[in-house]
């Protein structure tokens, strides 16, 4: 595909200086820095580039945890005393699940995703990554859904029902007040948005690398948020259905977790853990690259054990998802099932080793300069470790029942989080910041701030690991004075204070730069070897650099210099406006030039539109909320009409001798890549969901139909399939008219295949209907329902697909040379032509074959 | 031939990992199926039902990734389709790296189908 003027060579240091000439043309920089300029005034907020978008991002979720940590010290100042009555038992309630789940879900996750949009551009050297649009999008719907959510407590409307939210406790009949509706909608859509950012951040490190930066030269930290994101990829999506399902049990009443119907509230924890172990792993990989990545800077010399690093983080991905059991050892399993739970999270424990160990033998082996960074990446070491031995030691059987719900498990889980997470994030904020507004923070306070949390976080929570041996349960709002518990809670509310102590210190330091103090930061204040530290602006770095080497900086102390001076790839703007290269996932070899959007109202309106739809489903107002979702999709369609421009502009030449086309179509455009990544998501949920009939049917095969009674006849089973199947087709059909640029026969094959869609989506629920199905009434007719429900949802994304790609047709912006939304529309038109027939299959056949 | 082959080399890359997560899924569908649903005190070979599935999938997939492991020795395997030499050689490391740990893994989380009872 690509167009070469000369056979470029792999390797430019020592053959040809450098892959652009210079001196460069005069105006190339103003050009870019014109491009790239941000909107001023309150068009501020249409700013969509991931270098001020990751900013705002980082900004909120410190925001929110801070909030989150001050519901947390007035949980400390409750429990400080027994009999306590600052708090009373309700309000206690809303303040820990508040906490945890302000914590889990819109401080920690937001937060290495918000570092790494910051981050990952200017690390691969890209201008930007694939979907600043989308980006900005999955921001702000995080930043007004998670304002909203902690609304809540205002109202005294909070959920009360733990982080992990456990039916029965949740569902209609114990929590009949909106305030679990706070916590199912409000976490729900910001998941969504978290899984946007995920689907940016793979393919952002998949495609968008410099030239030269080989699959086995991709920094540790990028390895991580791949890794990372893949994880969410398919981690999220059991949250999600587990919340849609318990919010539809609690709106309509279908029976998924109440057993007198056949449903099982074990079948929320399998969903929710499911999710929920992966999470803690979310958390802590990045955090373990960030480390990663600062480690060898500061003991100035290459990490120790690179590529075992790389296969422990790929490695604890994988085996992390093998866990979600041990949160449910006391529930009563068969034998075998805890057992090989106990050994996959013993076993997990080995390549969180391999990574501590590469560690010490870096700092070990180097000459360590000991900077604020430094003091927190110690303190990091010793708590994570602490957490680590406590967390092999709940994940024995016998032990974990005699702590389980105790406060030792507290004391593991802050360990492990805070000295996982929150420690390497303050120390990547000191290291980094020079690269956000080009001060250092001060060293000065930043070693109180250090030392203030780290004595604090160990006098606050290790008393806890005791007082839980002493039969202290979590989640009580007070306690009896005469059971021992008494000095300890006390240590531990001091602790909790100095520790706040620290955080407020850093927060100072952080403002005090912001507004312009402290001193300026040399280009690479720490002598760091990767692409972040290169000289940069808004256009992120003059000329994108050959990559050579693990540490690029190291290896070619010129490369500053060359890149400002624009000699390496694409030092300008050859087609005028924002773009970036594209490179093959592998070998980084250049592959097109992709243009990236610029600023557009439409994503923050969108985040907006997105976050009211949502607070009016959780008040109740069903109908009003149907005008903010309009308006949200209407505001994606906006941002995306303007976006598949085609084949514009001929090939252009980036240097090195590459000259590549600016538009490609098919299995190599980013968008493409983009839906595909989308559909493992959406084939996750759907798996979850096929999980859940199965478990419900292992559980209660009472309620299901037995034998082929009480189920429609097979003719509708061939009706449905047929239909599907015929979607398919048309849709198949339309894409070869579209080769041919045989316009009226595209416009048939959609309408046709939209027709087929909506048929077929009619036939099933009519026959399902027609059997006397009530969802209400059993497991068999929630979970029935659910599937149906399911597909229709898709047919609705359908309908809008296929309208938007008719009108796109209609407009003359689809043809042979410009069909990435028609693309996009057939991907997903045969999923779920394909999602529909395995359905129907399921729904058909299962009961009539099932003993 | 870059880029084409990226889920290709990738997925190879993975497959040992893969393996595991199948088996992993398997094995616990498997205890969780028969001890739900089967008839009491069902025998396979002469051990209780759940007990012998498990043992044979995991004997399956041990001998699955022993095949990736000396195929990768070998030198053929996921980096067939890279035509430059370092990630040619990553992806090689890689494989045989991942099967050693995936072996390991699936022996230490099948091994409990041995030592304990399967439904108690
Ligand atoms: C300022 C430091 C913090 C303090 C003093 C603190 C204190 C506490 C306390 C006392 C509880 C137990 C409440 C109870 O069971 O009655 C708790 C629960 C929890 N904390 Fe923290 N915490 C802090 C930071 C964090 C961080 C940084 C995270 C996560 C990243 C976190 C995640 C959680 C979670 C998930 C729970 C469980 C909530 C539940 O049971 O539903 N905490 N915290
Ligand atoms: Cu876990």
């Amino acid at each position: 595909m690509t167009l070469r003027t000369d056979e470029p060579r792999d390797e430019f240091p020592g053959g040809r200086p450098t892959p652009s000439p210079i001196p460069r043309p005069p105006g190339e920089e103003e050009e870019l820095r014109r491009l790239w300029r941000l909107p001023q005034g309150i068009a501020r907020v249409t700013a969509v580039n991931n270098s001020q978008v990751g900013v705002w991002y980082i900004g909120t979720a410190l925001l929110f945890f801070l909030i989150s940590g001050v519901l947390a010290l007035a949980i400390r100042l409750q429990l400080a005393v027994p009999g306590n009555d600052l708090l009373d038992h309700g309000t206690y309630n809303q303040f820990f699940t508040v906490h945890g789940t302000g914590m889990m879900f819109l401080f920690a996750v937001p937060i290495v995703e918000a570092i790494g949009v910051f981050l990952l551009p200017s690390m691969l050297a890209a201008r930007d990554l694939p979907f600043p649009r989308l980006s900005a999008f999955a921001f702000w719907a995080y930043f007004f859904g998670g304002i909203f959510f902690f609304c809540s407590l205002i109202f005294d409307a909070a959920p009360d029902g733990g982080w992990f939210m456990y039916p029965p406790l949740t569902s209609y009949e114990h929590s009949p007040g909106i305030n679990t509706d706070f916590w199912l909608l409000g976490i729900g859509f910001i998941e969504i948005s978290a899984i946007a950012g995920a689907i940016e951040i793979v393919i952002g490190i998949l495609r968008t690398r410099p030239p030269g930066m080989t699959l086995d030269k991709l920094p540790i930290y990028a390895w991580s948020m791949l890794v990372m994101a893949g994880m969410i990829i398919f981690a999220f999506p059991a949250v999600i259905v587990a919340t849609a399902l318990l919010e539809i049990e609690r709106a309509f009443h279908w029976p998924f977790f109440i057993a007198e119907r056949g449903g099982d509230p074990l079948l929320w924890q399998h969903l929710f853990w499911f999710f929920g172990h992966p999470e803690v792993y979310i958390i802590f990989l990045p955090a373990a690259g960030l480390v990663s990545m600062m480690v060898p800077t500061l003991a100035r010399r290459p990490l120790v054990g690179h590529d075992w690093v790389v296969l422990a983080l790929v490695g604890t991905g994988f085996f992390s998802f093998g866990l979600w059991v041990h949160h449910m050892f006391a529930t009563g399993i068969p034998s075998l099932s805890l057992s090989f739970f106990s050994a996959a999270s013993m076993a997990v424990a080995v390549p969180s080793g391999i990574q501590v160990f590469a560690w010490i033998a870096t700092l070990g082996a180097g000459r360590v300069q000991w900077t604020v960074a430094t003091h927190f990446l110690f303190g990091f070491l010793f708590i994570f470790v602490l957490g680590g031995l406590t967390g092999v030691m709940v994940a024995v059987v016998p032990f974990d029942w005699q702590a389980h719900d105790s406060y030792f498990v507290v004391a593991h889980l802050h360990y492990v989080l805070i000295g996982g997470m929150v420690f390497p994030v303050f120390a990547g904020l000191y290291h980094w910041w020079p690269t956000l507004n080009g001060r250092l923070l001060s060293e000065r306070l930043g070693r109180w701030a250090f030392w203030l949390m780290f004595i604090g976080f160990n006098v606050a929570f290790f008393p806890m690991h005791i007082s839980g041996l002493l039969g202290m349960p979590r989640r009580v709002y007070t306690y009896p004075g005469d059971l021992g518990w008494n000095l300890l809670n006390m240590i531990s509310t001091v602790g909790s204070f100095v520790l706040a102590l620290g955080v407020l210190l850093v927060l100072i330091d952080i403002a005090r730069s912001t507004f312009g103090g402290g001193q300026k930061a040399p280009d690479n204040p720490w002598n760091a070897g990767t692409l972040e530290w290169l000289p940069n602006e808004l256009y992120a770095t003059r000329s994108i650099p050959h990559v050579t080497g693990l540490y690029p900086l190291w290896e070619q102390p010129d490369l500053p210099r060359e890149v400002r001076e624009g000699a390496h790839y694409l030092p300008g703007a050859p087609t005028g406006r924002r773009e970036t290269i594209v490179t093959s996932p592998i070998e980084a070899k250049p592959q097109y030039l992709m243009p990236l959007p610029g600023p557009h109202w439409g994503p923050f309106l969108a985040g907006l539109f997105t976050a009211v739809h949502f607070m009016c489903l959780t008040v109740q107002w069903y109908y009003p909320s149907l005008v903010p979702a309009v308006l949200a999709i209407a505001m994606v369609i906006w941002w995306l009409w303007g976006l598949d421009t085609g084949a514009d502009h001929p090939p252009q030449d980036v240097g090195g001798g590459w000259r590549v086309p600016v538009y490609i179509q098919g299995p190599k455009n980013h968008s493409w890549w983009g839906m595909v990544v989308l559909l493992l998501v959406d084939g996750t949920a759907f798996a979850c969901l096929i999980f859940t009939y199965l478990f419900l049917w292992t559980v209660s095969p009472d309620v299901w139909p037995a034998g082929g009674g009480g189920l429609p006849g097979l003719p509708w089973l061939a009706g449905g399939l047929a239909l599907w199947g015929l979607s398919a087709l048309a849709i198949g059909w339309a894409r070869r008219a579209v080769d041919r640029n045989r316009h009226g026969h595209v416009r048939i094959g959609l309408i046709l295949a939209w027709a087929a869609m909506v048929v077929g989506i009619l036939l099933d629920a009519n026959a399902q209907i027609g059997t006397g199905l009530v969802a209400a009434a059993s497991a068999y007719g929630a979970i029935a329902s659910m599937l149906v429900a399911w597909q229709a949802f898709h047919v609705a994304v359908m309908t809008l697909m296929l309208g938007y790609t008719l009108a796109r047709s209609a407009a003359g912006l689809l043809h042979a040379e410009r069909r990435v939304t028609f693309d996009n529309t057939l991907l997903m038109g045969w999923y779920s032509a394909a999602q529909g027939s395995i359905a129907l299959l399921l729904l058909h056949l299962f009961p009539r074959l099932a003993i | 031939m870059s880029g084409r082959s990226f889920p290709v080399t990738f997925g190879a890359m993975l497959a040992p990992f893969l393996i595991w997560a199948g088996h992993f899924g398997l094995v616990y569908a498997i205890n969780g199926a028969v001890c739900a649903r089967s008839p009491e005190g069902a025998m396979l070979f002469g051990y209780p039902l759940s007990v012998a599935l498990v043992a044979a999938a995991t004997v399956l997939a041990m001998a699955w990734v022993a095949v990736l492991l000396v195929m990768a020795l070998r030198g053929s395997g996921p980096a067939g389709h890279v035509a430059s030499a370092d990630p040619r050689r990553f992806a090689r490391w890689f494989v045989v790296a991942g099967a050693g740990s995936a072996l390991v893994a699936i022996l230490w989380v099948g091994l409990p189908a041995l030592l304990v009872p399967a439904c108690g």
